[in-house]
Protein backbone atom coordinates (compact mmCIF):
# COMPACT_ATOMS: atom_id res chain seq x y z
CA UNK A 1 0.00 0.00 0.00
CA UNK A 2 0.96 3.65 -0.12
CA UNK A 3 1.40 3.79 3.65
CA UNK A 4 5.18 3.65 3.49
CA UNK A 5 5.33 6.67 1.21
CA UNK A 6 6.82 9.91 2.55
CA UNK A 7 4.49 12.26 4.38
CA UNK A 8 3.88 15.72 2.95
CA UNK A 9 2.14 16.74 6.14
CA UNK A 10 2.27 15.37 9.62
CA UNK A 11 0.37 17.05 12.45
CA UNK A 12 0.46 15.68 16.01
CA UNK A 13 -1.64 17.16 18.78
CA UNK A 14 -1.91 20.63 17.32
CA UNK A 15 -3.91 22.91 19.61
CA UNK A 16 -4.51 26.60 19.44
CA UNK A 17 -6.30 29.08 21.65
CA UNK A 18 -6.49 32.82 21.55
CA UNK A 19 -7.62 35.60 23.84
CA UNK A 20 -11.02 36.85 22.84
CA UNK A 21 -12.45 40.27 23.54
CA UNK A 22 -13.48 39.42 27.08
CA UNK A 23 -9.85 38.37 27.80
CA UNK A 24 -10.67 34.70 28.20
CA UNK A 25 -8.74 32.03 26.34
CA UNK A 26 -10.89 30.63 23.58
CA UNK A 27 -9.85 27.27 22.13
CA UNK A 28 -9.89 27.21 18.32
CA UNK A 29 -8.14 23.93 17.51
CA UNK A 30 -8.15 21.00 19.89
CA UNK A 31 -5.54 18.29 19.57
CA UNK A 32 -5.63 17.89 15.80
CA UNK A 33 -3.86 14.88 14.27
CA UNK A 34 -3.62 14.75 10.51
CA UNK A 35 -1.34 13.19 7.88
CA UNK A 36 -1.19 13.80 4.16
CA UNK A 37 0.90 11.34 2.18
CA UNK A 38 2.94 12.35 -0.81
CA UNK A 39 0.65 12.67 -3.83
CA UNK A 40 -2.49 12.32 -1.75
CA UNK A 41 -5.54 14.53 -2.14
CA UNK A 42 -7.15 15.14 1.25
CA UNK A 43 -10.21 17.28 1.85
CA UNK A 44 -11.24 18.85 5.14
CA UNK A 45 -14.90 19.56 5.76
CA UNK A 46 -16.33 21.11 8.88
CA UNK A 47 -18.82 23.69 10.09
CA UNK A 48 -18.10 27.35 9.58
CA UNK A 49 -15.72 28.79 12.16
CA UNK A 50 -14.29 25.44 13.26
CA UNK A 51 -10.72 26.47 12.44
CA UNK A 52 -10.12 25.15 8.90
CA UNK A 53 -8.48 28.34 7.62
CA UNK A 54 -6.55 28.57 10.88
CA UNK A 55 -5.22 25.07 10.27
CA UNK A 56 -3.97 26.03 6.80
CA UNK A 57 -2.39 29.18 8.23
CA UNK A 58 -0.32 27.03 10.58
CA UNK A 59 0.82 24.77 7.77
CA UNK A 60 1.85 27.75 5.62
CA UNK A 61 3.70 29.43 8.52
CA UNK A 62 1.34 32.42 8.63
CA UNK A 63 0.69 31.48 12.28
CA UNK A 64 3.40 30.24 14.67
CA UNK A 65 2.72 26.88 16.32
CA UNK A 66 1.47 27.25 19.90
CA UNK A 67 1.42 23.63 20.99
CA UNK A 68 1.80 20.36 19.17
CA UNK A 69 4.02 19.17 16.35
CA UNK A 70 3.84 20.14 12.72
CA UNK A 71 6.04 18.84 9.93
CA UNK A 72 5.62 19.89 6.32
CA UNK A 73 7.53 18.08 3.54
CA UNK A 74 9.57 16.29 6.16
CA UNK A 75 10.72 19.28 8.19
CA UNK A 76 9.31 21.38 11.03
CA UNK A 77 7.81 24.66 9.83
CA UNK A 78 10.15 27.56 10.60
CA UNK A 79 9.86 29.82 7.59
CA UNK A 80 7.83 30.29 4.43
CA UNK A 81 8.40 27.38 2.11
CA UNK A 82 7.96 28.14 -1.58
CA UNK A 83 7.38 24.42 -2.17
CA UNK A 84 4.07 24.90 -0.36
CA UNK A 85 1.42 26.66 -2.45
CA UNK A 86 -1.56 28.38 -0.87
CA UNK A 87 -4.78 29.20 -2.71
CA UNK A 88 -6.62 31.60 -0.42
CA UNK A 89 -10.31 31.69 0.38
CA UNK A 90 -10.36 35.13 -1.33
CA UNK A 91 -8.76 35.25 -4.78
CA UNK A 92 -6.16 37.75 -3.49
CA UNK A 93 -5.17 39.24 -6.86
CA UNK A 94 -3.20 42.48 -7.00
CA UNK A 95 -5.62 44.84 -8.78
CA UNK A 96 -2.88 46.83 -10.51
CA UNK A 97 -1.36 43.74 -12.10
CA UNK A 98 -2.71 42.14 -15.24
CA UNK A 99 -3.71 38.48 -15.28
CA UNK A 100 -0.28 37.33 -16.41
CA UNK A 101 1.54 39.67 -14.03
CA UNK A 102 -0.50 38.27 -11.17
CA UNK A 103 0.22 34.73 -12.28
CA UNK A 104 3.98 35.29 -12.37
CA UNK A 105 4.19 36.85 -8.89
CA UNK A 106 5.69 33.78 -7.21
CA UNK A 107 8.21 33.17 -9.99
CA UNK A 108 9.14 36.84 -10.01
CA UNK A 109 9.79 36.82 -6.27
CA UNK A 110 12.03 33.77 -6.77
CA UNK A 111 14.00 35.73 -9.35
CA UNK A 112 13.18 33.68 -12.42
CA UNK A 113 13.92 35.39 -15.74
CA UNK A 114 11.06 37.28 -17.32
CA UNK A 115 10.95 35.34 -20.57
CA UNK A 116 10.93 32.00 -18.84
CA UNK A 117 8.23 32.88 -16.33
CA UNK A 118 6.05 34.47 -19.00
CA UNK A 119 6.23 31.32 -21.10
CA UNK A 120 5.31 29.12 -18.15
CA UNK A 121 2.47 31.41 -17.10
CA UNK A 122 1.02 31.49 -20.61
CA UNK A 123 1.03 27.73 -20.60
CA UNK A 124 -0.76 27.33 -17.27
CA UNK A 125 -3.24 30.12 -18.06
CA UNK A 126 -4.10 28.33 -21.30
CA UNK A 127 -4.75 25.13 -19.33
CA UNK A 128 -7.10 27.11 -17.09
CA UNK A 129 -8.97 28.33 -20.15
CA UNK A 130 -7.66 31.86 -19.82
CA UNK A 131 -5.77 32.17 -23.10
CA UNK A 132 -6.43 35.63 -24.55
CA UNK A 133 -7.02 37.21 -21.13
CA UNK A 134 -3.35 37.57 -20.14
CA UNK A 135 -3.37 41.35 -20.37
CA UNK A 136 -6.75 41.97 -18.71
CA UNK A 137 -6.86 43.44 -15.22
CA UNK A 138 -8.71 41.67 -12.38
CA UNK A 139 -11.46 44.32 -12.51
CA UNK A 140 -12.10 43.37 -16.13
CA UNK A 141 -12.71 39.64 -15.66
CA UNK A 142 -15.42 37.59 -13.96
CA UNK A 143 -15.26 36.13 -10.46
CA UNK A 144 -14.76 32.62 -11.85
CA UNK A 145 -11.87 33.81 -13.97
CA UNK A 146 -10.25 35.56 -11.00
CA UNK A 147 -10.43 32.33 -9.07
CA UNK A 148 -8.74 30.51 -11.95
CA UNK A 149 -5.99 33.14 -12.08
CA UNK A 150 -5.41 32.64 -8.38
CA UNK A 151 -5.23 28.88 -8.99
CA UNK A 152 -2.86 29.36 -11.94
CA UNK A 153 -0.61 31.58 -9.83
CA UNK A 154 -0.21 28.77 -7.30
CA UNK A 155 0.15 25.94 -9.83
CA UNK A 156 2.72 27.68 -12.03
CA UNK A 157 5.19 27.71 -9.14
CA UNK A 158 4.98 23.89 -9.17
CA UNK A 159 4.49 23.45 -5.42
CA UNK A 160 4.97 19.99 -3.97
CA UNK A 161 2.17 20.53 -1.49
CA UNK A 162 -0.88 22.67 -2.22
CA UNK A 163 -3.15 24.19 0.42
CA UNK A 164 -6.54 25.23 -0.90
CA UNK A 165 -9.07 27.13 1.19
CA UNK A 166 -12.53 26.87 -0.34
CA UNK A 167 -11.05 27.90 -3.68
CA UNK A 168 -14.33 27.38 -5.51
CA UNK A 169 -16.61 28.44 -2.67
CA UNK A 170 -17.67 31.77 -4.11
CA UNK A 171 -18.56 30.46 -7.57
CA UNK A 172 -21.95 29.73 -9.09
CA UNK A 173 -22.78 26.04 -9.52
CA UNK A 174 -22.00 25.80 -13.25
CA UNK A 175 -18.70 27.67 -13.11
CA UNK A 176 -17.74 25.61 -10.12
CA UNK A 177 -18.25 22.34 -11.95
CA UNK A 178 -16.15 23.55 -14.89
CA UNK A 179 -13.27 24.72 -12.73
CA UNK A 180 -13.38 21.51 -10.68
CA UNK A 181 -13.03 19.53 -13.92
CA UNK A 182 -10.05 21.65 -15.02
CA UNK A 183 -8.39 21.26 -11.66
CA UNK A 184 -9.13 17.54 -11.44
CA UNK A 185 -7.48 16.99 -14.82
CA UNK A 186 -4.46 19.01 -13.78
CA UNK A 187 -4.21 17.10 -10.53
CA UNK A 188 -4.56 13.66 -12.09
CA UNK A 189 -1.68 14.54 -14.44
CA UNK A 190 0.66 15.91 -11.76
CA UNK A 191 -0.42 14.18 -8.52
CA UNK A 192 0.75 16.80 -6.06
CA UNK A 193 -0.16 16.50 -2.39
CA UNK A 194 -3.23 18.61 -1.67
CA UNK A 195 -5.03 19.68 1.48
CA UNK A 196 -8.37 21.02 0.33
CA UNK A 197 -10.85 22.85 2.56
CA UNK A 198 -14.46 22.95 1.44
CA UNK A 199 -18.04 23.12 2.65
CA UNK A 200 -19.25 21.11 -0.29
CA UNK A 201 -19.38 17.37 0.46
CA UNK A 202 -19.92 16.48 -3.20
CA UNK A 203 -16.85 18.44 -4.15
CA UNK A 204 -14.81 16.79 -1.40
CA UNK A 205 -15.84 13.28 -2.47
CA UNK A 206 -15.39 13.78 -6.19
CA UNK A 207 -11.89 15.25 -5.86
CA UNK A 208 -10.34 13.47 -2.90
CA UNK A 209 -8.56 10.30 -1.92
CA UNK A 210 -9.58 10.95 1.67
CA UNK A 211 -12.04 13.22 3.43
CA UNK A 212 -11.66 14.26 7.07
CA UNK A 213 -14.44 15.86 9.08
CA UNK A 214 -13.78 18.48 11.72
CA UNK A 215 -15.99 19.17 14.73
CA UNK A 216 -17.51 22.54 15.57
CA UNK A 217 -15.12 24.90 17.37
CA UNK A 218 -12.79 23.95 18.96
CA UNK A 219 -11.93 21.96 15.86
CA UNK A 220 -11.00 18.28 16.22
CA UNK A 221 -10.86 15.57 13.59
CA UNK A 222 -13.98 13.45 14.20
CA UNK A 223 -14.07 11.30 11.07
CA UNK A 224 -11.62 10.20 8.40
CA UNK A 225 -12.85 8.31 5.33
CA UNK A 226 -10.89 6.93 2.38
CA UNK A 227 -12.78 7.62 -0.85
CA UNK A 228 -12.24 4.48 -2.84
CA UNK A 229 -13.46 5.56 -6.26
CA UNK A 230 -11.51 4.84 -9.45
CA UNK A 231 -9.51 7.55 -11.25
CA UNK A 232 -9.51 9.28 -13.61
CA UNK A 233 -12.80 10.55 -12.32
CA UNK A 234 -15.56 12.31 -14.06
CA UNK A 235 -17.37 14.59 -11.63
CA UNK A 236 -20.73 14.44 -13.31
CA UNK A 237 -20.90 10.68 -13.79
CA UNK A 238 -19.64 10.16 -10.26
CA UNK A 239 -22.60 11.89 -8.72
CA UNK A 240 -25.00 9.15 -9.80
CA UNK A 241 -22.63 6.36 -8.64
CA UNK A 242 -24.20 4.50 -5.66
CA UNK A 243 -20.88 4.57 -3.80
CA UNK A 244 -20.76 8.35 -4.14
CA UNK A 245 -24.16 8.56 -2.50
CA UNK A 246 -23.03 6.18 0.25
CA UNK A 247 -19.99 8.33 1.01
CA UNK A 248 -22.16 11.40 0.97
CA UNK A 249 -24.55 9.94 3.55
CA UNK A 250 -21.67 8.74 5.68
CA UNK A 251 -19.98 12.16 5.76
CA UNK A 252 -23.21 14.03 6.14
CA UNK A 253 -24.25 12.03 9.20
CA UNK A 254 -20.89 12.89 10.80
CA UNK A 255 -21.22 16.53 9.87
CA UNK A 256 -24.87 17.18 10.59
CA UNK A 257 -24.66 17.17 14.38
CA UNK A 258 -21.56 19.35 14.26
CA UNK A 259 -23.19 21.85 11.95
CA UNK A 260 -26.15 22.04 14.33
CA UNK A 261 -23.74 22.47 17.25
CA UNK A 262 -21.89 25.24 15.45
CA UNK A 263 -25.13 27.10 14.83
CA UNK A 264 -25.98 26.84 18.51
CA UNK A 265 -22.55 28.07 19.59
CA UNK A 266 -22.99 31.02 17.29
CA UNK A 267 -26.34 31.92 18.88
CA UNK B 1 -24.87 52.57 -18.55
CA UNK B 2 -23.78 52.18 -22.15
CA UNK B 3 -20.92 54.00 -23.82
CA UNK B 4 -23.12 56.20 -26.00
CA UNK B 5 -25.18 57.61 -23.13
CA UNK B 6 -22.00 58.08 -21.09
CA UNK B 7 -20.34 60.15 -23.80
CA UNK B 8 -23.66 61.98 -24.11
CA UNK B 9 -23.47 62.79 -20.40
CA UNK B 10 -19.89 63.98 -20.82
CA UNK B 11 -20.98 66.39 -23.55
CA UNK B 12 -23.87 67.69 -21.43
CA UNK B 13 -21.48 68.25 -18.51
CA UNK B 14 -18.94 70.12 -20.65
CA UNK B 15 -21.53 72.34 -22.30
CA UNK B 16 -23.21 73.17 -18.97
CA UNK B 17 -19.86 74.08 -17.46
CA UNK B 18 -18.98 76.32 -20.38
CA UNK B 19 -22.37 78.05 -20.32
CA UNK B 20 -22.13 78.64 -16.56
CA UNK B 21 -18.69 80.19 -16.88
CA UNK B 22 -19.54 82.45 -19.81
CA UNK B 23 -22.86 83.37 -18.21
CA UNK B 24 -21.12 84.41 -15.01
CA UNK B 25 -18.59 86.56 -16.86
CA UNK B 26 -21.25 88.24 -19.00
CA UNK B 27 -23.46 88.92 -15.99
CA UNK B 28 -20.54 90.46 -14.13
CA UNK B 29 -19.55 92.63 -17.08
CA UNK B 30 -23.10 93.77 -17.86
CA UNK B 31 -23.89 94.64 -14.27
CA UNK B 32 -20.67 96.69 -14.15
CA UNK B 33 -21.52 98.51 -17.39
CA UNK B 34 -25.10 99.23 -16.34
CA UNK B 35 -23.91 100.54 -13.00
CA UNK B 36 -25.67 97.77 -11.08
CA UNK B 37 -22.40 96.97 -9.37
CA UNK B 38 -19.73 99.41 -8.29
CA UNK B 39 -16.52 98.79 -10.24
CA UNK B 40 -14.47 100.35 -7.43
CA UNK B 41 -15.46 97.39 -5.25
CA UNK B 42 -16.00 94.54 -7.65
CA UNK B 43 -14.15 95.59 -10.82
CA UNK B 44 -15.21 93.93 -14.09
CA UNK B 45 -13.98 91.17 -16.39
CA UNK B 46 -12.96 93.69 -19.02
CA UNK B 47 -10.89 95.74 -16.57
CA UNK B 48 -9.25 92.64 -15.21
CA UNK B 49 -8.43 91.44 -18.73
CA UNK B 50 -6.94 94.83 -19.61
CA UNK B 51 -4.92 94.84 -16.39
CA UNK B 52 -3.76 91.31 -17.19
CA UNK B 53 -2.63 92.26 -20.67
CA UNK B 54 -0.76 95.31 -19.49
CA UNK B 55 0.97 93.44 -16.68
CA UNK B 56 1.80 90.55 -18.96
CA UNK B 57 3.36 92.68 -21.71
CA UNK B 58 5.29 94.82 -19.26
CA UNK B 59 6.79 91.64 -17.79
CA UNK B 60 5.55 92.43 -14.27
CA UNK B 61 3.13 89.51 -14.01
CA UNK B 62 5.52 86.85 -15.36
CA UNK B 63 8.20 88.01 -12.93
CA UNK B 64 5.95 87.89 -9.85
CA UNK B 65 4.25 84.69 -10.91
CA UNK B 66 7.66 83.09 -11.45
CA UNK B 67 8.70 84.02 -7.92
CA UNK B 68 5.56 82.61 -6.29
CA UNK B 69 5.56 79.47 -8.41
CA UNK B 70 9.19 78.66 -7.67
CA UNK B 71 8.52 79.03 -3.93
CA UNK B 72 5.35 76.94 -4.01
CA UNK B 73 6.57 74.24 -6.37
CA UNK B 74 9.88 73.85 -4.51
CA UNK B 75 7.96 73.60 -1.23
CA UNK B 76 5.56 71.09 -2.76
CA UNK B 77 8.35 68.98 -4.24
CA UNK B 78 10.43 68.72 -1.10
CA UNK B 79 7.33 68.45 1.09
CA UNK B 80 6.01 65.61 -1.05
CA UNK B 81 9.29 63.70 -1.06
CA UNK B 82 9.84 64.07 2.68
CA UNK B 83 6.16 63.45 3.47
CA UNK B 84 6.03 60.30 1.35
CA UNK B 85 9.21 58.93 2.94
CA UNK B 86 8.04 59.72 6.47
CA UNK B 87 4.62 58.24 5.77
CA UNK B 88 6.24 55.05 4.53
CA UNK B 89 8.50 54.75 7.55
CA UNK B 90 5.52 55.26 9.83
CA UNK B 91 3.37 52.82 7.89
CA UNK B 92 5.99 50.09 7.60
CA UNK B 93 7.50 50.22 11.07
CA UNK B 94 4.79 49.65 13.60
CA UNK B 95 7.07 50.64 16.48
CA UNK B 96 8.36 53.90 15.01
CA UNK B 97 4.84 54.66 13.83
CA UNK B 98 3.35 54.17 17.28
CA UNK B 99 6.04 56.30 18.93
CA UNK B 100 5.90 59.36 16.72
CA UNK B 101 2.25 59.32 15.65
CA UNK B 102 0.98 61.66 18.43
CA UNK B 103 3.78 64.16 17.76
CA UNK B 104 2.92 64.28 14.10
CA UNK B 105 -0.78 64.71 14.79
CA UNK B 106 -0.03 67.48 17.31
CA UNK B 107 2.08 69.23 14.67
CA UNK B 108 -0.79 68.85 12.26
CA UNK B 109 -3.08 70.57 14.76
CA UNK B 110 -0.78 73.57 14.83
CA UNK B 111 -2.18 76.31 12.57
CA UNK B 112 0.99 76.37 10.52
CA UNK B 113 0.38 79.63 8.66
CA UNK B 114 0.67 81.21 12.10
CA UNK B 115 4.29 80.07 12.05
CA UNK B 116 4.81 82.52 9.18
CA UNK B 117 6.14 85.49 11.17
CA UNK B 118 8.52 83.20 13.06
CA UNK B 119 9.82 81.59 9.88
CA UNK B 120 10.33 85.00 8.25
CA UNK B 121 12.23 86.07 11.36
CA UNK B 122 14.50 83.06 11.10
CA UNK B 123 14.97 82.84 7.34
CA UNK B 124 14.57 86.41 6.12
CA UNK B 125 12.20 87.86 3.58
CA UNK B 126 13.55 86.08 0.49
CA UNK B 127 12.84 82.72 -1.14
CA UNK B 128 13.79 80.56 1.85
CA UNK B 129 11.01 81.65 4.20
CA UNK B 130 8.22 81.16 1.62
CA UNK B 131 9.65 77.85 0.56
CA UNK B 132 9.80 76.74 4.21
CA UNK B 133 6.22 77.83 4.85
CA UNK B 134 4.95 75.98 1.77
CA UNK B 135 6.96 72.92 2.80
CA UNK B 136 5.54 72.96 6.33
CA UNK B 137 1.98 73.04 4.98
CA UNK B 138 2.55 70.21 2.52
CA UNK B 139 4.62 67.70 4.43
CA UNK B 140 2.08 66.63 7.06
CA UNK B 141 -0.91 65.90 4.80
CA UNK B 142 1.38 64.04 2.41
CA UNK B 143 2.71 61.97 5.25
CA UNK B 144 -0.70 61.20 6.75
CA UNK B 145 -2.07 60.11 3.40
CA UNK B 146 0.82 57.78 2.63
CA UNK B 147 0.60 56.39 6.15
CA UNK B 148 -3.10 55.66 5.66
CA UNK B 149 -2.37 54.20 2.22
CA UNK B 150 0.09 51.73 3.69
CA UNK B 151 -2.15 50.84 6.59
CA UNK B 152 -5.10 50.23 4.29
CA UNK B 153 -3.26 47.41 2.52
CA UNK B 154 -5.44 44.30 2.44
CA UNK B 155 -3.99 41.84 5.00
CA UNK B 156 -4.86 38.96 2.68
CA UNK B 157 -2.49 40.42 0.10
CA UNK B 158 0.22 40.83 2.74
CA UNK B 159 -0.23 37.14 3.58
CA UNK B 160 -0.06 36.29 -0.11
CA UNK B 161 3.30 38.03 -0.47
CA UNK B 162 4.59 36.26 2.64
CA UNK B 163 3.52 32.81 1.44
CA UNK B 164 5.22 33.23 -1.94
CA UNK B 165 8.40 33.97 -0.01
CA UNK B 166 8.71 37.72 -0.65
CA UNK B 167 11.29 39.65 1.38
CA UNK B 168 10.26 42.82 3.21
CA UNK B 169 11.78 44.82 0.37
CA UNK B 170 9.82 42.90 -2.26
CA UNK B 171 6.62 43.25 -0.24
CA UNK B 172 7.22 46.97 -0.09
CA UNK B 173 7.83 47.48 -3.81
CA UNK B 174 5.32 44.98 -5.13
CA UNK B 175 2.47 45.66 -2.68
CA UNK B 176 2.72 48.56 -0.23
CA UNK B 177 4.00 51.17 -2.66
CA UNK B 178 1.57 50.51 -5.53
CA UNK B 179 -1.23 50.34 -2.98
CA UNK B 180 -0.51 53.93 -1.87
CA UNK B 181 -0.45 55.50 -5.34
CA UNK B 182 -4.08 56.70 -5.18
CA UNK B 183 -3.43 58.15 -1.71
CA UNK B 184 -0.30 59.93 -2.95
CA UNK B 185 -2.25 61.58 -5.74
CA UNK B 186 -5.12 62.75 -3.58
CA UNK B 187 -2.52 64.19 -1.18
CA UNK B 188 -0.77 65.95 -4.07
CA UNK B 189 -4.02 67.52 -5.18
CA UNK B 190 -4.67 68.96 -1.72
CA UNK B 191 -1.05 69.92 -1.32
CA UNK B 192 -0.67 72.08 -4.42
CA UNK B 193 -3.13 74.62 -3.03
CA UNK B 194 -1.53 74.34 0.43
CA UNK B 195 1.83 75.12 -1.16
CA UNK B 196 0.37 78.19 -2.88
CA UNK B 197 -1.20 79.33 0.40
CA UNK B 198 2.18 78.96 2.12
CA UNK B 199 3.97 81.03 -0.52
CA UNK B 200 1.29 83.76 -0.60
CA UNK B 201 1.05 84.07 3.19
CA UNK B 202 4.83 84.33 3.36
CA UNK B 203 4.70 87.11 0.79
CA UNK B 204 1.97 88.92 2.72
CA UNK B 205 4.13 88.93 5.80
CA UNK B 206 7.09 90.42 4.04
CA UNK B 207 8.42 90.23 0.50
CA UNK B 208 9.75 92.20 -2.44
CA UNK B 209 8.17 90.12 -5.19
CA UNK B 210 5.52 87.50 -5.86
CA UNK B 211 1.77 87.31 -6.38
CA UNK B 212 1.17 87.94 -2.66
CA UNK B 213 3.34 91.04 -2.90
CA UNK B 214 1.38 92.23 -5.98
CA UNK B 215 -1.92 91.80 -4.15
CA UNK B 216 -0.60 93.49 -1.02
CA UNK B 217 0.69 96.48 -3.02
CA UNK B 218 -2.60 96.81 -4.93
CA UNK B 219 -4.52 96.67 -1.64
CA UNK B 220 -2.38 99.55 -0.37
CA UNK B 221 -3.44 101.54 -3.46
CA UNK B 222 -7.09 100.48 -3.02
CA UNK B 223 -7.04 99.02 -6.55
CA UNK B 224 -9.48 96.10 -6.63
CA UNK B 225 -8.77 95.27 -10.27
CA UNK B 226 -5.06 94.95 -9.59
CA UNK B 227 -5.86 92.74 -6.60
CA UNK B 228 -8.24 90.43 -8.41
CA UNK B 229 -6.11 89.96 -11.54
CA UNK B 230 -3.13 88.15 -9.92
CA UNK B 231 -5.54 86.23 -7.71
CA UNK B 232 -7.41 84.85 -10.71
CA UNK B 233 -4.14 84.08 -12.52
CA UNK B 234 -2.91 82.14 -9.50
CA UNK B 235 -6.18 80.27 -9.25
CA UNK B 236 -5.96 79.22 -12.89
CA UNK B 237 -2.35 78.13 -12.52
CA UNK B 238 -3.15 76.06 -9.42
CA UNK B 239 -6.15 74.59 -11.18
CA UNK B 240 -3.90 73.58 -14.09
CA UNK B 241 -1.62 71.76 -11.67
CA UNK B 242 -4.62 69.94 -10.25
CA UNK B 243 -5.73 68.83 -13.72
CA UNK B 244 -2.20 67.65 -14.47
CA UNK B 245 -2.20 65.55 -11.32
CA UNK B 246 -5.57 64.10 -12.26
CA UNK B 247 -4.29 63.20 -15.73
CA UNK B 248 -1.17 61.62 -14.33
CA UNK B 249 -3.19 59.68 -11.77
CA UNK B 250 -5.60 58.37 -14.39
CA UNK B 251 -2.63 57.20 -16.37
CA UNK B 252 -1.08 55.41 -13.42
CA UNK B 253 -4.41 53.94 -12.32
CA UNK B 254 -5.38 52.81 -15.82
CA UNK B 255 -6.10 49.38 -14.32
CA UNK B 256 -9.09 50.76 -12.45
CA UNK B 257 -12.47 51.04 -14.13
CA UNK B 258 -12.80 54.65 -15.35
CA UNK B 259 -15.48 55.58 -12.80
CA UNK B 260 -13.34 54.41 -9.85
CA UNK B 261 -10.18 56.34 -10.51
N1 LIG C 1 -7.93 37.22 14.63
C1 LIG C 1 -8.87 36.53 15.31
N2 LIG C 1 -9.32 36.98 16.49
C2 LIG C 1 -10.26 36.30 17.16
N3 LIG C 1 -10.81 35.18 16.72
C3 LIG C 1 -10.41 34.68 15.56
C4 LIG C 1 -9.42 35.34 14.77
N4 LIG C 1 -9.23 34.61 13.66
C5 LIG C 1 -10.05 33.57 13.75
N5 LIG C 1 -10.76 33.61 14.88
C6 LIG C 1 -11.72 32.60 15.34
O1 LIG C 1 -11.16 31.37 15.02
C7 LIG C 1 -12.16 30.46 14.60
C8 LIG C 1 -11.69 29.73 13.39
O2 LIG C 1 -11.61 30.61 12.30
P1 LIG C 1 -11.33 30.05 10.84
O3 LIG C 1 -11.25 31.24 9.95
O4 LIG C 1 -10.16 29.16 10.89
O5 LIG C 1 -12.64 29.22 10.56
P2 LIG C 1 -13.04 28.39 9.27
O6 LIG C 1 -13.24 26.99 9.69
O7 LIG C 1 -12.07 28.64 8.18
O8 LIG C 1 -14.45 29.03 8.90
P3 LIG C 1 -15.11 29.26 7.45
O9 LIG C 1 -15.55 27.91 7.00
O10 LIG C 1 -16.29 30.13 7.76
O11 LIG C 1 -14.09 29.88 6.58
C9 LIG C 1 -13.41 31.27 14.38
O12 LIG C 1 -14.37 30.87 15.31
C10 LIG C 1 -13.03 32.70 14.59
O13 LIG C 1 -14.01 33.32 15.39
MG1 LIG D 1 -12.14 29.68 6.38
Amino acid sequence: MTRDKALSLSIRGLSYALLDRSKTMRPILDNVDLNVREGEFVSVVGPSGCGKSTLLNFISNLLPVQSGELEVLGAPVRSFNTKVGYVFQQHALLPWRSVIENTELGLEVKGESRDERRARCRDVLAQMGLAGFEDHYPSEISGGMRQRVSLARTLVAEPEFILMDEPFGALDAQTKVLIQEIFLQYWERHRRSVLFVTHDLGEAISLSDRVVVMSARPGRIIADHVIDLPRPRNGEKLRSDPRFIEYHDLLWSALRDEAANAMQVAQ
Amino acid sequence: MNAASRSNDAAVIRISQFVTLIGFIILWEVSARLGLSNVTWTSSPFRIAAEFWESLTSGELPRHLGVTLSEAVAGLALGAVVGILLGMVLGVSRLVGAIIEPFIMALNCLPRVALGPLIVMYLGIGFASKFALAFSLVVVPMMINVFEGIRSTDPVLVNLLRTVGASRMQTFFKLLLPNCIPWIFSALRVSISFAMIGAIVGEFISARAGIGYMIDTAAGAFDVTAMLMPLIVLMLVTFTFDRLFVMLRNRMLHWRPADQR
